[in-house]
Formats: structure tokens, C-alpha cells, sequence
């Protein structure tokens, strides 16, 4: 009933208009559609291409537009921080005796350490004071035994001096200062012996013999160590400056009784002293006078907005240093200070005038409109740092070692009297001051790996856990922050570990807010490298289909147009080019390009080139085909008859008439050019790192490990692709049927 | 007719020559240190027993790389009629005794692709034409277009990871299992042919779109001929309009589908062989290229031109020998 109630109503109408006068009007007019507007109309009625079209559109927002709002750049490598045990330092107990040469000698020292050593080993007792020569290479040396303990010997190691040459029975003096008779006397008798020996005692002096077959050589020990050689591995201790640096509570009470302007701090029960004025810097001092900071207020001017009017009488905004503002800086400084020094609240200066904010320990300086121009920090710069010319200086060693030997509690160097403590495993040295210089001790320890820097109090507690047995021990590393540290004992080494962080790749995360796809093999974010390789898929696929069409335009329209031998041959060379096989060809010139290690730019571009050239030919074709049927038309005869130009009628009339045609090749061909350069990287011979393509980014599943594991880095790009695909070869068969309803079927 | 198939032959001929031709300028653009690098390899896995520099010399002569672009093709074009394409650089044996090892494997893997394509797609294709605009007839396109857009490594891939990785079922790679010896005759024709599913899965799913479509389309275009309606007109029954009127003569076409499948035949899948690893002729040519073994690339690319054309040649003589309306000229 329904229907046959809409089928009258048409009928009542048209009654209604037959009485009505006929006119032609705007309502009444047939409406005829642009052959365009009608081509629009039957495409839009396509579902498939207007989902192709969307799929498309969002594609294209996602490569050229996504970058912009990614966070995160093309080839940006992300790195994870991992907090886990690591090597921080290595100890040992000196198994052989340690070397200290002096700094201006040209010793061997490794060939002075093996026969010294073996010299001194080789002895089942030692005397203190033992002089034994032996020879280095050319060279002749005296050991003469400091400590005869046979646990830690040691030694010191003294150059010689040639003195005499006994040949043939006459004797040639070569150091004039030896010259004496009864040494002449010794020598001559040793001379004439038949088998000389190595060494002659003469007056409480080792000369130590050197026989060859025409002359006998003797060499006194000269008075100065050259090197010393011990079972104590010295090393230096930090300052009491620089171990007070680093303890930041200390330092701000100073701030603070600064600031309140007291003169002394305590810490331990010991009182440090603060000496100076506002004006003049201050010095903290321990309790016994010695100086350790120099503190310094620092004047620290900040960078400032400043209005100004250009040479146009414009205002223009500059970035201006706040003191260069000002007429005279110094003197600005000095009315700050004094300002502080009253606790004033604010300072007048050219004119203007400051206000002085005081700021937990510092203070800012603000201009008239408000803006900080410059804040006062205090600093701290330590007076003295590490004893470290001492731990190294054999001279020093060398007192020292005497000392022990002699079970003396101190010993005099360089005029100074330096105090011996005995510890579990070792000494500490003390100067006059009662710092802490030197640590002696017959454990040696080095950091594991560059950027450690071993601290005394890390030397203390790493002897006193070993002495005492302990596995765990916490010290103060390098920054003045409390480490914990473990031991293991490892064939005869203490490994020493601390939690540390390391910086690694944040390769082949999995998905977070943060990495949204997670990140792939080489850490970086594959969201983001998703659009950068969508931008050059894209773009290989534009520029290429737009290479192609230029070449099979002209090549395919002058073919056509022309006909006979024109025809014939570019047809010819149209075939060559198709008979040539696309991926064989792609795969030797990409080869070639990784040998000759082409940058990335480069390939991209002869990637596009080499695609256009080897892919031209079909649209040529079909170019040619449609222009052979199209010349023959009546519309081509009447053009021919008006006498047109040629060009023009090609270009004008003919190649208009192609137009549809070719805009449906284009769009399913550009599918095809996405595929083969997605295939081309996937194969590696595509684009390279550090630019992106989604068939170089599925490359990556050619890792066996990234295929099982991680999904993240292969699947998306491969959808992407065939989405992108689809999307072309739906529109693409939509132009088609609107183009042409007739092959719709 | 024998008139026109000389004039084809010949130009076929002339197409190939002057095909290697390109490609031969193509490789010889390589620079010559890729040919001492080539040559250092060829010394190094020589055990010492080659100089390099005695290696790159004669194999500049060898290859004609001592004289200009032209005579150096036309040494090789000389060698190459005579069926010396030399030896292998990468496999260390004449080209066409590798090729002959390998073809079979890419010619059954093809067969057996070729005989599930058809099974599926035909049909198929048949089935959206009878019920155009229908439903079916949508899904069958978009499941066409779907097949076409595919990327054949992505889609082997996921075979891979769900079938061998996630499921494990099929094997992952290669053409024998690790027991293939072990086996029985039986046993190894099913070894080879479980390792053959994927790869042959991932052939037919990338080929079956366009041969779908293209049934479709001609079906429907027989199916809007006169003579059909005068088979329906006359009372005939559906099935017999559509599987001995209609589906008869959807074959003509066809007929030049498959005699241009020839190339895919016998010039292998290099991609879906690459990703299985099976040994055919498309893996081992795609490995001879990315080390620059110049006269195995130079071999097949030519192999892959006179298939071109032989498969150019045939389709034309079928298209003669099934419909005789273009048999005049």
C-alpha cells in the first residue's frame, strides 16, 4: 500500500504542473552535472574509494604532518639507565715489591723492578744497610737494603759511578774524587786475581765489578736513591679542605654564620674559625690556624630584557648583561656589599635604585622594574688539596721506609717532621698540622675503569674490611656521597662492587607511555620513526609515479601521435625497457651503492631515479594506445582541418583526453612503487639509518630475535604499508569506475 | 602467420642482446674497486694459494674488464651463445651448473602455487561475477585488492611467526628438515612438502588477487554477451549457462594470463624464497647479486629476458591458436 502511494504522488504533481503555464525556469531545467562534477559524484558514491581516500588522508597527516607534534626526533637513540652491581675498584696485597722511581731519571723500570726484586728475593737473610750491585742492561746499580724484614723487604736503588778500569795490569781513574791509594791498592789486588768476582767491599762500600776479557770496570754507588722499592703501597690522602667540601651541611652553616656575621663554626667537636669582612672575603680556618677556604662572594650578573629604541626609533627588546647596564660595575659591587654589610634592604646607584632580597643564603639584586639582575652566591675555594706530590716522591718513601725499618714513630723530610701512625695493615702519615698525608699500607688497590677516583676514606675502610674480615663496607666516594661497597675475594684479589648506573641503549622496549610502539634494535622510538619512514615511502612513491608520467607522456603521446617509424622504434625501446627485469637490476645497483658506501641522501634519490627508469613503460603504453584510437576521432580530423599546430594538438586535445586514463594508472601504480621500495627495504639495499622507510624499519625482523620477541618493531610497519596500498588501489579502482561507468562491472 | 612468429623470434632476440647489453653497462659501472674487493675475496678463500693482484687480473680478462664497454659485452655475448656463462664467483662452479641444480626446486615450488591459485581464484572469481554487486561480489573485490596491496615479505613474515614462532607447527625455514636423510622416500616427498606450505602459501595469497579479479571481469563481460541470453532465453539451466557457455569462453583470455606466467615459472620468487630460504633458483640469484657475482647476475638477468620474450611469443600463438579472429594479422 505504501508503495503504491508514493508511485501517485509523482502523477498528482505532474498534474498539477500541466496546469500551470510551461515556462522554462531554474527548477524546471534539466539539471546536467560537469563532466567532472559528475566523474566527483559517481566516485564519492564509492565506498571502497572513500574509505581508500580516508585511509590515504590519514596516512599522509600521520608522515608529514606527526612529526611535528612528535617529541621526539628521526633518528633520536634513547637510552635506560640500569642501576646494577659494577666494578668500582680492585685490591690486592702487594705479592711483589712496589716501585718508585724518581721523576728525571731514565730508568728502566720495569727491568729494575724484576732484578731488583729478584736480587733482593734471591737472599735468604737481609741486613739493613746490605748493599747488593747488580747490572741492568749497560747500566750498573747499587740495592741497598732500608728494611730487612723478610715479610716486606725494602730497598732503595742507587745509580753507580764509573771509577776505575783495571787493563793489564795499569789502572785508568774515571771519577777523579775516588782517586786513593788504598782503594788502588784493593782494586789492583782484585785485578790480578783470576776470576774477579762481581763485587769489591772497600771501606764500608760495595763497588760493584764488571770483568770482560781485556778489562775489569768498577763502579761506586753514587750518594742519592734513584728509586726506592717497597711492600707499601702509598698513596694520598685528601685534604681537610677537600674532605670538608664535600659535606655540604658544614659548608651552609658557614653560609649562615656569615650571614649572621658570627666568627666560628663547630663541627666535631672541633672549632673552625671565620676571619674577614663584607668587604674583603672571608677565610675559614681550623682550630690550630691553618687555613683551609678561601670564601668568596661570587657577584653572579644575569642576562636581562632591556627595551630600547632602534636606530628607527622603534622599541625592540635586547638581551643585555645586567652589569654592563651600569656606569660602573665595580663600584656597584662595593655599594652592594656595603648594602649587605648594613642589611640594607636595597641600594641606590645611578640614579636608580636596587632592591636586596635576602634568599636562604644568598641575596638577588632586583633593577626598578622588578627583573633580577644579579644574585650574590657565596663559594668556597679550598687553599690546599691532595698530598699528592708526597705519596709519589721516593725521597719521601725512602725516609719513611727508614723509618719503619727502625720502628721510629716519625721522620724529618724537606725540614718537616711527619709522624707515623701504625694502623691493622698498614701506616698513616701525618704532618705537622695533624692532616693526614700519606696512607702506607701492603694493600694496593686501583679503580676498576676511567672516571673513578679512589678517596682515602675509600683506601681506610677497603683496608679495615680486609683486615678485619668483612664483606660489606659503606666510604665517601669522589662527590662526598655515602657508597656502599661489597667485597670478593677472587684468586688473591679483593673485587670491590658499588651499585652504579649505567647508560645503555634503550634498545627493543616494549610499549609505554613514553614509547608508544615501543622502541626498536637501536633504540629508538618507533611511533616516531613510523612517520619520518611514511614521509620517504610517500615521497618515493609521489616522485617516482611523477618521473614516470613526464617519460611516458612524451614518450607514449609522440609514439602515438606520430605512428610508423617513430612508432615503431620508441615502441622497440619501450619493450627493451620492460624485458629489463626490475629487481635483479635494483638489487646489483644496490649492491654497487653499498660498496661504494653512498650516503643516505644519495641512495634515496638514485633508488627514485633507477624505479622511474625501469617502471616508465607501462604508462607509455597505455598513453600510446589511447592517443592511436583517440587520432583517429573526428574531434583530431577537424583540429587538422583548422590547421592547429601540432604541439598544440597534442598537448591541448589529445593529452586532456588521456588525462583520466593516466590518473588511474598513477594511483594503482603508486601502490606498486610503495611495494617494491618497501621490498627494496626490507631487503637492506633501500634506504639507510639514520633515514627511515617502513620496508628498512621491517628490515629489522631479519634479526631472528626481534621476529619472536618483538612484534612492536615489525608488525605496525608492515600494516601501515599495506594499508597505504589498499588505500591507493581503492581509489585508484574508484577513479576508474567514475571515469568510466561503462567498465564497471 | 609464420611470417609474423619470425618477426617476432627475431625481435625477441634482438630485445635480449640488446637487454644484456644494458645490464651488462650496468655492471661494468661498477667501480673497479668492487672487483678488487671481489678479487681480494676470491684470494682470501683461495687459502693464500692466489695473489689478489694476479686474481683481479685475470679476472679483468676474464670478463672482459681490461677492454671497453662494447667489446667487453660482445666477449661475453660470444661466451654466452655458446653456453658459456662462466663461473660462478660466489659458488665457485659453472653458472649453469648451480642454475641447473636449483630450477627444479623453483619450478615445483611455482607448480604447486599455479595449481592452488587457480583452484582458489577462479572460482572465486566466477562466484563475484554471478552475483555482482552483491555482497560476495564486494568482499571478493576487497579481498582481491587486499591480496595485491600485500607486501610479500611482510605477509611470509607473519606466516613465519604465527605458523613456526607463536603456533610452531610448520617449520621456519629452508626446503629439509634436520632428519631429511633419515627419512624414507615417503617421508621426505612429506618433509619437503610441509616445508613447501608457507612458502607456497605466501605465492598463491600474492598472485591470487589479480587472476581473481581478472575472471571477474571476464566473466561478466561474457556474462552480458548476446549468446548467453539466448542460452538463458531458450530455458537452460543456470548451471549449464554459466560452467559450459559462459565459463568456456572466460578461458580465452586466460589462456594469455597463464602463457605469461612463464617468467614466475622458471625465473623463481626471489623475495618468498629469500624469506624461507629455499634453494631456488630466485634465493641463489638473489645472493650472487648482493655479493656481485657478475656472471651469475649477468646469467640470470638475461635467463629472466629471453623468458620475457619466449612468454611474449607463446601468448601470442595462443591467443592465435584460441580465438581465430586474430589469426589474420
Amino acid at each position: 500500500m505504501a508503495k503504491d502511494n508514493k508511485a501517485q504522488e509523482p502523477k498528482k504533481q505532474e498534474v498539477l504542473q500541466e496546469n500551470e503555464q510551461m515556462a522554462l525556469d531554474d527548477a524546471r531545467r534539466v539539471k546536467v552535472l560537469s563532466p567532472g562534477m559528475l566523474v566527483f559524484k559517481r566516485f564519492i558514491r564509492n565506498k571502497l574509494a572513500v574509505i581508500g581516500i580516508i585511509i590515504l588522508a590519514v596516512m599522509f597527516i600521520f608522515s608529514f604532518l606527526g612529526p611535528l607534534f612528535s617529541p621526539y626526533s628521526r633518528a633520536q637513540i634513547f637510552f635506560k639507565d640500569v642501576e646494577e652491581p659494577g666494578d668500582y675498584a680492585t685490591g690486592k696485597y702487594v705479592d711483589g715489591s712496589l716501585f718508585y722511581p724518581s721523576n728525571n731519571t731514565a730508568l728502566n723500570s720495569a727491568v729494575l723492578k724484576t732484578l731488583g726484586a729478584t736480587k733482593v728475593a734471591g737472599k735468604y737473610s737481609l741486613t739493613a744497610g746490605e748493599e747488593i750491585p747488580f747490572a741492568a742492561g749497560t747500566e750498573h746499580y747499587t740495592l741497598k737494603i732500608i728494611n730487612p724484614d723478610p715479610q716486606k723487604p725494602s730497598c732503595a736503588v742507587y745509580g753507580t759511578t764509573h771509577i776505575a778500569t783495571a787493563a793489564k795490569g795499569e789502572v785508568t781513574w774515571y771519577d777523579e774524587s775516588f782517586v786513593d791509594d788504598a782503594l788502588l791498592v784493593a782494586i789492583r789486588e782484585n785485578a790480578a786475581q783470576e776470576n774477579p768476582g762481581t763485587e769489591l767491599a772497600y771501606n764500608g762500600m760495595t763497588i760493584s765489578v764488571e770483568a770482560t776479557r781485556l778489562e775489569i770496570k768498577y763502579y761506586a754507588p753514587s750518594s742519592e736513591p734513584v728509586a726506592v722499592s717497597s711492600y707499601n703501597s702509598y698513596s694520598p690522602m685528601l685534604g681537610r679542605a677537600e674532605a670538608l667540601s664535600a659535606n655540604t651541611e658544614f659548608l651552609h652553616n658557614v653560609e649562615n654564620a656569615i650571614k649572621a656575621g658570627e666568627t666560628s663554626v663547630a663541627l666535631d667537636g672541633e672549632t673552625y674559625t671565620i676571619t674577614g669582612d663584607v668587604m674583603n672575603d672571608y677565610v675559614l680556618s681550623a682550630s690550630d690556624g691553618t687555613p683551609l677556604f678561601n670564601v668568596v662572594r661570587e657577584f653572579q650578573s644575569k642576562t636581562l630584557k632591556i627595551e630600547e629604541e632602534d636606530a628607527d626609533g622603534n622599541p625592540v627588546t635586547r638581551d643585555k648583561d645586567f652589569l654592563s647596564t651600569l656606569s660602573d660595575p665595580t663600584a656597584f659591587i662595593a655599594a652592594v656589599r656595603t648594602a649587605i654589610s648594613e642589611k640594607a634592604e636595597s641600594v641606590d646607584f645611578d640614579d636608580n635604585t636596587y632592591s636586596i632580597e635576602e634568599n636562604d643564603t644568598d641575596y638577588l639584586v632586583s633593577n626598578v622594574d622588578g627583573q633580577i639582575g644579579m644574585q650574590v652566591v657565596i663559594a668556597f675555594d679550598p687553599v690546599e688539596t691532595k698530598y699528592d706530590s708526597l705519596s709519589s716522591d721516593f725521597n719521601f718513601i725512602n725516609q719513611m721506609e727508614t723509618a719503619i725499618a727502625g720502628g721510629a714513630g716519625s721522620f724529618e723530610y724537606n725540614g718537616e717532621t711527619y709522624n707515623l701512625t701504625a694502623e691493622d695493615a698498614g701506616y698513616t702519615v701525618q704532618n705537622q698540622a695533624g692532616d693526614n698525608v700519606v696512607l702506607a699500607s701492603n694493600i694496593v688497590y686501583g679503580p676498576a675503569k676511567n672516571g673513578i677516583e679512589l678517596t682515602a676514606d675509600f683506601a681506610n675502610k677497603l683496608r679495615e674490611a680486609i683486615v678485619n674480615k668483612q664483606n660489606k663496607f659503606s666510604f665517601v666516594d669522589q662527590y662526598g656521597d655515602k657508597t656502599d661497597a661489597e667485597i670478593e675475594l677472587k684468586v688473591g684479589n679483593y673485587y670491590v662492587r658499588t651499585q652504579q648506573k649505567t647508560s645503555l641503549f634503550d634498545s627493543r622496549a616494549p610499549l609505554s607511555a613514553k614509547h608508544l610502539l615501543g622502541t626498536d634494535v637501536n633504540g629508538m622510538d618507533v611511533f616516531t620513526r613510523l612517520m619520518y619512514g611514511g614521509r620517504v615511502s610517500l615521497l618515493v612513491g609521489f616522485v617516482v609515479v611523477i618521473f614516470e608520467i613526464v617519460i611516458g607522456v612524451i614518450i607514449g603521446g609522440i609514439s602515438g601521435y606520430f605512428g610508423g617509424v617513430v612508432d615503431t622504434i620508441l615502441m622497440r625501446f619501450v619493450e627493451l625497457f620492460n624485458a629489463i627485469p626490475t629487481y635483479p637490476m635494483l638489487i646489483i645497483i644496490g649492491s654497487v651503492m653499498d660498496g661504494m658506501r653512498v650516503d643516505a641522501t644519495t641512495r634515496l634519490f638514485m633508488t627514485m631515479v633507477i624505479l622511474g627508469v625501469l617502471g616508465w613503460t607501462g604508462i607509455a603504453r597505455i598513453v600510446r594506445g589511447q592517443i592511436l584510437s583517440l587520432r583517429e576521432q573526428d574531434f583530431m580530423v577537424a583540429t587538422e582541418a583548422t590547421g592547429i599546430r601540432t604541439s598544440r594538438r597534442i598537448f591541448r586535445h589529445l593529452v586532456p583526453n588521456v588525462m583520466p586514463l593516466l590518473i588511474v594508472n598513477a594511483t594503482s601504480a603508486l601502490g606498486g612503487i610503495i611495494l617494491t621500495e618497501a621490498t627494496l627495504g626490507f631487503l637492506g639495499l633501500g634506504v639507510k639509518y639514520p633515514m627511515a622507510s617502513w620496508g628498512s624499519i621491517i628490515n629489522q625482523v631479519n634479526d631472528m630475535q626481534v621476529m619472536q620477541t618483538n612484534w612492536w618493531i615489525w608488525i605496525p610497519a608492515g600494516l601501515l604499508i599495506l594499508l597505504t596500498v589498499l588505500g591507493f588501489n581503492f581509489v585508484g579502482d574508484g577513479l576508474r569506475d567514475a571515469f568510466d561507468p561503462k567498465m564497471k562491472r | 602467420m609464420w611470417k609474423f612468429l619470425l618477426r617476432r623470434i627475431l625481435l625477441g632476440i634482438l630485445i635480449v642482446i640488446l637487454g644484456a647489453f644494458v645490464t651488462y653497462t650496468v655492471i661494468r659501472l661498477l667501480p673497479t674497486d668492487y672487483l678488487k674487493k671481489m678479487a681480494r675475496q676470491f684470494a682470501a678463500s683461495s687459502n693464500g694459494r692466489i695473489k689478489w693482484e694476479d686474481m683481479y687480473e685475470s679476472l679483468k680478462i676474464q670478463y672482459g674488464m681490461n677492454t671497453n664497454v662494447v667489446f667487453g659485452y660482445v666477449k661475453w655475448l660470444g661466451d654466452a651463445i655458446t653456453g658459456n656463462f662462466g663461473d660462478s664467483w660466489m659458488y665457485m662452479k659453472p653458472v649453469t651448473a648451480v642454475f641447473s641444480e636449483v630450477i627444479w626446486w623453483s619450478v615445483l615450488m611455482n607448480v604447486i602455487t599455479l595449481i592452488v591459485e587457480v583452484l582458489i581464484s577462479i572460482p572465486l572469481g566466477i562466484l563475484a561475477a554471478r552475483k555482482q554487486y552483491h555482497f560476495t561480489d564486494y568482499a571478493v573485490t576487497v579481498f582481491a585488492l587486499a591480496c595485491i596491496s600485500l607486501p610479500s615479505f611482510y605477509i611470509g613474515t607473519v606466516f613465519k611467526y604465527v605458523f613456526a614462532v607463536k603456533l610452531n607447527i610448520l617449520p621456519l625455514y629452508g626446503l629439509t628438515g634436520r632428519m631429511y636423510e633419515q627419512l624414507s622416500t615417503l617421508g621426505k616427498i612429506g618433509d619437503i612438502a610441509q616445508h613447501l606450505i608457507m612458502p607456497v602459501a605466501t605465492l598463491a595469497i600474492l598472485s591470487i588477487g589479480s587472476l581473481m579479479r581478472f575472471t571477474r571481469t571476464n566473466m561478466l563481460e561474457v556474462l552480458n554477451s548476446d549468446y548467453i541470453r539466448t542460452a538463458r532465453a531458450k530455458g537452460l539451466n543456470e548451471k549449464v549457462v554459466v560452467n559450459k557457455h559462459a565459463f568456456r569462453n572466460t578461458l580465452i583470455p586466460l589462456v594469455t594470463v597463464f602463457s605469461g606466467l612463464l617468467p614466475s615459472f622458471f625465473g623463481g620468487a626471489m623475495i618468498t624464497e629469500t624469506i624461507f630460504q629455499i634453494p631456488g633458483i630466485g634465493y641463489k640469484s638473489f645472493q650472487a647479486m648482493l655479493q656481485g657475482d657478475i656472471p651469475f647476475a649477468m646469467f640470470y638477468t638475461t635467463f629472466l629476458m629471453v623468458l620475457t620474450q619466449v612468454s611474449l611469443i607463446l601468448s601470442d600463438i595462443m591467443y592465435g591458436l584460441v580465438d581465430p579472429r586474430v589469426r589474420v594479422n
